[in-house]
Order: C-alpha cells, then structure tokens, then sequence
C-alpha cells in the first residue's frame, strides 16, 4: 500500500463530493434542509463585505482599511 | 508591507472590475446558494490542521476573491471559483502544516517528500468522518469508496453493476446526506 494512499483518497473524495455539493438543485437544498437558514456569523461577513463599494464608498481598486476590519485579520488565521 | 506590494502589482482597473464583479455576484447569492457555500466550505474544512473552521476557511476565501488575489477566471460560476480558492487554501495549509512539523522535528529536508505520519492520521480520521456519514447506505459507501479511488461513475457503475438511474439516485442520496448532516458539527 502507498505510503500516502489516505491523504489521496481524501483529496480525491473531497474534490467528487465538492463536485456533488455544486451540482445540487435548489429543489434538493430544499427537500435536504427545509427553512434552515445559512448560518450567520459566517455569512455576515460576505454579506458585509459584497456591501462594501457601495455603503462605505469603497475607492475602485483599492482595498480599503473598511474591508480590513470587516473581513478577520489574516494573521488571526496564519496564513501566509 | 508585504500585502501593500503585492496590491501594487496589480493593474488598478483590472483589480476593480474584480472587485466589483465579486461583490456584486456576492450580493446576488440566493439563501440556497449560501446553503451550498456552508457546505463546501464545511466539507473541505473536515481534516484541516487545528485552529482554521470552516468559516475561517470560507472567510479566506471571500477575501482573496474580493483583494484580486484570486482573479475570477471568466465563465466560472461564482460558487465553483470560492471551491476552488478553498481548495486552494486547503492545499495551502496541510503543506505547510505538514512542513512546520517536519522542520520541529528536522527529521527529514525541507524538499523532501517523505511520508508525514500526522497528515496521514488527519487524513485517516477526516475519511473515517465522511464514510461515518453514510454508515446506513451500503451502496452510497461503494460510491463513495470508488470516487476516493479516483474511479469514474462508469468504472463505479461497472464494478457495483449500476445502471444511469441507480447510480444517479445513490448520487441524490449522497448529496442529501451531505446538505442534512455535513451541515451539522465541525468548528464554527
């Protein structure tokens, strides 16, 4: 058996799942979940942030200090 | 500032017309949408290195599509490019994850490409977690066990001897038992 094989399977089964979870209709989201509602911590920071331009007068094509405190500290999460 | 000189290397209109593609797009995103983002975003955060949620692993991703640093590539739907970004990042961090362990331990070289004991194990527990899921479906596990394999659905349909309609109805229950209870537990 490869060494690896688990770490394999998973990147493979995650990207076929993924595949699933997108092709789902919204009839299935529907019929699987009823009224549940996005959670909302999560959400509330993309909704926040497609908000931005327009509330805050966000400059074109420049990432303003806003966007930074609305959307977590990179570092709070260490990525590089 | 690292970030500062990375933004300064973008074209200013090429980064707003992505910006305002993105946030307008986000906008538009329907609850079901953001039902189907939860559980993408739920799914690939399962066997992460500890400490990054889902919601964090969902939250980089918004980011890096609305700074740029991700273009949004013409023709992809917007849930299918925030996937691939959290594969992206996915990738990202059960690398360096994997490296920061290797260089504590200085067992083997930077470029080396041995086997990580620990991303073996998180990679072991985050399958079991999945097929955990679908302990009561004989036939969604044999689905699920040839897609881990790399099989396609007509190698998976020949080996269980499947027809278009059986295997697509085992798909239906396998994306339902994903949205019913891949949405529940994890880190928030």
């Amino acid at each position: 058996m490869n060494d690896w094989q688990p770490v394999t399977e998973l990147e493979c089964l995650l990207d076929a799942l993924e595949t699933e979870l997108l092709s789902a209709t919204d009839e299935e989201i529907r019929d699987a979940l009823g009224h549940r509602q996005p959670a909302h911590l999560a959400f509330r920071a993309v909704a926040d942030a497609a908000a931005m331009p327009e509330t805050i007068g966000w400059p074109p094509g420049v990432i303003s200090q806003p966007l930074e405190s609305v959307l977590r500290p990179r570092e709070k999460l260490r990525f590089p | 500032m690292q970030r500062s000189a990375e933004r300064s290397q973008i074209q200013p209109a090429r980064l707003a017309r992505t910006t305002e593609q993105v946030a307008r797009a986000l906008r538009r995103l329907t609850d079901a949408d953001l039902l189907r983002l939860e559980a993408l975003a739920r799914l690939r955060a399962r066997g992460l290195p500890g400490g990054v949620a889902w919601s964090d692993l969902l939250n980089e991703a918004i980011r890096r599509a609305l700074d740029g640093s991700r273009p949004w590539p013409p023709g992809v739907p917007l849930l299918a490019f925030l996937a691939q970004i959290m594969r992206s990042i996915w990738s990202e961090l059960c690398r360096r994850d994997s490296l920061e362990r290797r260089q504590v331990l200085m067992a083997v070289s930077r470029d080396s490409d041995e086997m990580d004991p620990e991303r073996i194990v998180a990679a072991t527990q985050a399958l079991a977690t999945i097929h955990k899921l679908f302990t009561r479906d004989a036939a969604a596990l044999n689905v699920i066990a040839g897609l881990a394999d790399g099989r396609t659905a007509q190698e998976i349909r020949a080996i269980h001897d499947l027809s278009e309609a059986e295997y697509d109805t085992i798909r239906k229950r396998i994306r339902r038992t994903l949205l019913r209870q891949g949405l529940v537990g994890g880190k928030p």
